[in-house]
């Protein structure tokens, strides 16, 4: 791989805000599961629903739209950085690798998730099931990085 | 042996038991003169609103059952109490304060308040010098069985009634009801009122819609609201959380269109919907809806009913294990009993075998 420049130091905070945006977007993504669970044992009438200690639908609701909006301009700065740092060493600021084509997918669909709640009142179950595929995507990303992405050196850190 | 006399919300109606009812700071008093009239060793009175009981440890166990009895009969105004008292002794005493304390005798079976008043009314009782090394013992030890029915049971949990859950389920859609606001639409004979109730006490703000306008005035006035006609009322509902139907219409008032616009309306926010009406008021498919949830009274119904069994089921879980403590309790009380006779001393917390101690 040709290294045209090193990287200047803030362009290493590429990494540390990717990494905190999916911690927020696993915290999503669990409270998400749970949600998914107790929205359809009320929407079944199910007795446990009322027995068990979990929060409020809107409470979980919330939950996972605040992580999201939080980590979404995260994500963005993260992606941005990258793509700064991928010009600044190859010249390049974009060449389709897999971690990048997976990064790309995962923002659209966060993205896709604002906006068709800001838009159209998007929220509730579909929504969630938005955010748990955002998050799906992310963990193919995240085995791409470390397994497949050319671009991307993690994969010299298996052993 | 110890021994319990007394009487509870099924032995004895209420202005009985209001009688009865020692307040805290007159226990002191009571004990002291219980203790010089029965000539009781030890002595503990547990008086709530549902139930007031003496439990004693004396050498003529007969003299001071009698003469409590009749000290009761006194505090009552009253005598012949014979039908309302009860009267257990050695094991039967031990086993009725574990069940007290675990909250299989409470009026609502599993409350957890009783457990905190026996805590009390044994300090009470100990810090005043009226408990010895049984009642000691005891009471310890039904705190004991009270703490392990409750961690080990699922005893009272659950609620009870078409009411409750109708507001424990709007609880688990919306959180804290305080900021919700309810809609009543119809107010029908049909009606379940505790609903209705439960939720007009909870909730923010109340709107009562209804094609009699009367009817809906005397309803808002009853609760608090506001009173609209009933087409209003079907145009206000993007601006309410809950609603319960009432109507008396004998076919479906609300379709799954008019929903649908509604839920636009509120951008997908949820919607609760509870439909008491008998026909119902609310077209089953609306349940279908995103972010919509749809009860009618049978759905509630079914769920008290499902509750109740498992109510049941815990509750036969907490009296095995009142039943196995009781057992154990017995064993150390016969070793302590021979070890009295026999003028020996035991460490307090060790149960001993009666054979070892013959």
């Amino acid at each position: 791989m040709p290294i045209k420049a090193a990287p200047t130091k803030w362009l290493y905070l590429h990494i540390p805000m990717l990494c905190l945006s999916y911690l927020m977007l696993l915290a999503a993504a669990v409270v998400g599961l749970v949600f998914i669970i107790q929205e359809r044992r009320i929407k079944r009438h199910q007795s446990v629903a009322v027995t068990s200690r979990l929060p409020s639908l809107e409470t979980m609701e919330l939950f996972i739209y605040r992580m999201i909006l939080w980590s979404f301009p995260l994500l963005t700065l993260g992606i941005l950085l990258g793509t700064h740092w991928a010009f600044m060493t190859r010249g390049r600021f974009w060449e389709w690798d897999s971690t990048e084509t997976f990064s790309l997918v995962t923002w659209l669909i966060y993205a896709i998730y604002l906006a068709l709640r800001w838009g159209i009142g998007w929220r509730g179950r579909r929504s969630t099931y938005l955010a748990l595929a955002g998050f799906g995507i992310i963990l193919i990303t995240l085995v791409a990085l470390f397994y497949y992405s050319p671009l991307h050196t993690m994969g010299s850190m298996r052993l | 042996m110890p021994f319990v006399i007394g009487l509870n919300h099924r032995t004895a109606p209420v202005d009985l038991r209001e009688k009865l009812a020692v307040a805290n700071h007159e226990l002191p008093g009571l004990l002291q003169r219980l203790r010089g009239e029965s000539r009781s060793d030890e002595l503990v009175c547990l008086s709530t609103c549902n139930r007031t009981e003496i439990y004693a440890q004396a050498k003529d166990g007969d003299t001071s059952r009698a003469a409590i009895r009749k000290a009761l009969e006194h505090q009552a105004g009253a005598a012949g109490l014979d039908e309302h008292l009860y009267f257990h002794d050695s094991e039967d005493a031990v086993r009725h304060l574990f069940s007290v304390a675990s909250g299989l005798d409470s009026m609502v079976t599993g409350e957890h308040e009783i457990l905190a008043q026996v805590k009390q009314a044994y300090q009470t009782a100990q810090q005043q010098g009226f408990t010895g090394k049984l009642l000691n013992v005891l009471f310890q030890r039904s705190l004991f069985v009270g703490k392990r029915v409750r961690t080990e049971t699922g005893l009272g949990e659950g609620a009870a009634s078409v009411g409750s859950i109708a507001v424990g389920m709007a609880e688990r859609i919306f959180g804290n009801l305080k900021d919700r606001s309810v809609m009543i639409l119809g107010a029908g004979e049909m009606a379940e009122v505790t609903v209705r109730h439960l939720l007009a006490q909870k909730a923010k703000s109340l709107l009562v819609a209804n094609r009699t306008f009367e009817r809906a005035c005397k309803l808002a006035d009853e609760f608090g609201g506001t009173a609209m006609h009933f087409e209003e009322g079907l145009r206000q509902m993007a601006g309410v959380d809950i609603v319960i139907c009432s109507t008396a219409a004998p076919h479906a008032v609300i379709t799954p269109a008019h929903v649908r616009t509604v839920m636009a309306e509120r951008k997908g926010r949820s919607l609760f919907l509870i439909d008491i009406a008998m026909p119902r008021d609310v077209d089953p498919a609306v349940n279908s809806i995103e972010n919509v949830y749809l009860y009618n009274i049978d759905d509630l119904q079914q769920i008290v009913n499902e509750n109740q069994a498992k109510r049941a089921r815990e509750a036969a879980l907490a009296k095995r294990i009142v039943e196995e403590e009781t057992r154990e309790f017995a064993r150390w009380l016969k070793a302590h009993q021979a070890g009295l006779q026999q003028g020996l001393r035991h460490n307090s917390s060790t149960a001993q075998d009666p054979d070892v101690v013959k």
